[in-house]
């Protein structure tokens, strides 16, 4: 299956608002580490589910991440074509520009409180 | 496909800042400022790590992934500006093999807030991608083997 998002603009639209959370970065970065649950995905990020399932589902709509379920646990990961090709590169390398940037931000932050 | 290709492409990303240019400047001017929010440090095993912050100079950056792929970025600062603009370039490699060569320009203003910042990435994205994605599969089919066996204890 080509990637949904590398084929039209109206995809890597898509994808840019699905990666334009933090929370949603969040959750895209844990799942490169591999598949998870609603509740382990929801955990770290100290949001309700209903909030984690609403993030998945942008996710999901972006082409990102799928899930599968098996009894009574939804489990999710990474779409497997979902990081391929140029646009899905570029959108790697924007969410880590973000990620960069959040980091940069929490540093300066954080040298305002210890000035005197 | 064939063996080797070149696709082109740009993209424009606009912060804002609480801090000044001036301050937002230094943090990417100084190596040991910039190595703590700088994404490589955070979250890979960085092997090697110099930066030479001048036009002409260097920022080498090593590491290896949790999977054994051997991760290269190397940048050469071509024109930098305090505290207004830094242009580098910068290509990214896995195993030998070229990801990425981009040109970026950081911008840097001052607001009525704090500061904005404007990132312009200019890039090209190279072949060695296939081999990365097949090793990508690899893990991937590694996982799913660990999830199901997880999921049938």
């Amino acid at each position: 299956m080509p990637s949904p998002l590398a084929s039209s603009a109206e995809g890597l639209n898509q994808l840019f608002a699905a990666l334009a959370d933090g929370n949603r970065r969040a959750m895209v970065d844990q799942l490169a580490r591999g598949p998870a649950s609603v509740s382990d995905l929801a955990r770290p990020l100290a949001i309700a589910l209903p909030s984690a399932l609403k993030h998945l589902a942008v996710l999901e709509a972006g082409g990102l991440v799928e899930s599968n379920k098996t009894g009574r646990v939804r489990t999710y990961r990474i779409a497997p074509e979902a990081f391929n090709g140029l646009e899905a590169w570029v959108a790697e390398r924007k969410a880590a520009w973000h990620r960069q940037f959040d980091a940069l931000d929490a540093l300066l932050a954080e040298q305002d409180e210890s000035k005197p | 496909m064939t063996t080797t290709s070149a696709a082109h492409t740009s993209f424009v990303l606009d912060r804002s800042f609480k801090a000044s240019a001036a301050r937002v400047f230094a943090a990417w001017a100084d190596p040991a400022t910039k190595q703590r929010w700088n994404d490589c440090h955070a979250e890979m095993n960085a092997t090697e790590f110099s930066m030479d912050f001048r036009p002409g100079g260097f920022e080498i950056y090593r590491s290896q992934l949790p999977d054994g792929t051997k991760l290269a970025v190397d940048k050469v600062f071509l024109d930098i500006v305090e505290p207004a603009r830094i242009v580098f370039a910068y290509s990214m490699a896995a195993n030998g093999k070229a990801l990425s060569a981009s040109l970026v320009t950081v911008e840097f203003a001052d607001t009525a807030t704090g500061s904005a910042l404007k990132l312009t990435e200019q890039l090209a994205y190279l072949d060695g991608h296939m081999d990365l994605e097949q090793r990508r599969r690899g893990t991937n089919d590694g996982l799913d083997r660990l999830l199901l066996e997880v999921d049938a204890a």
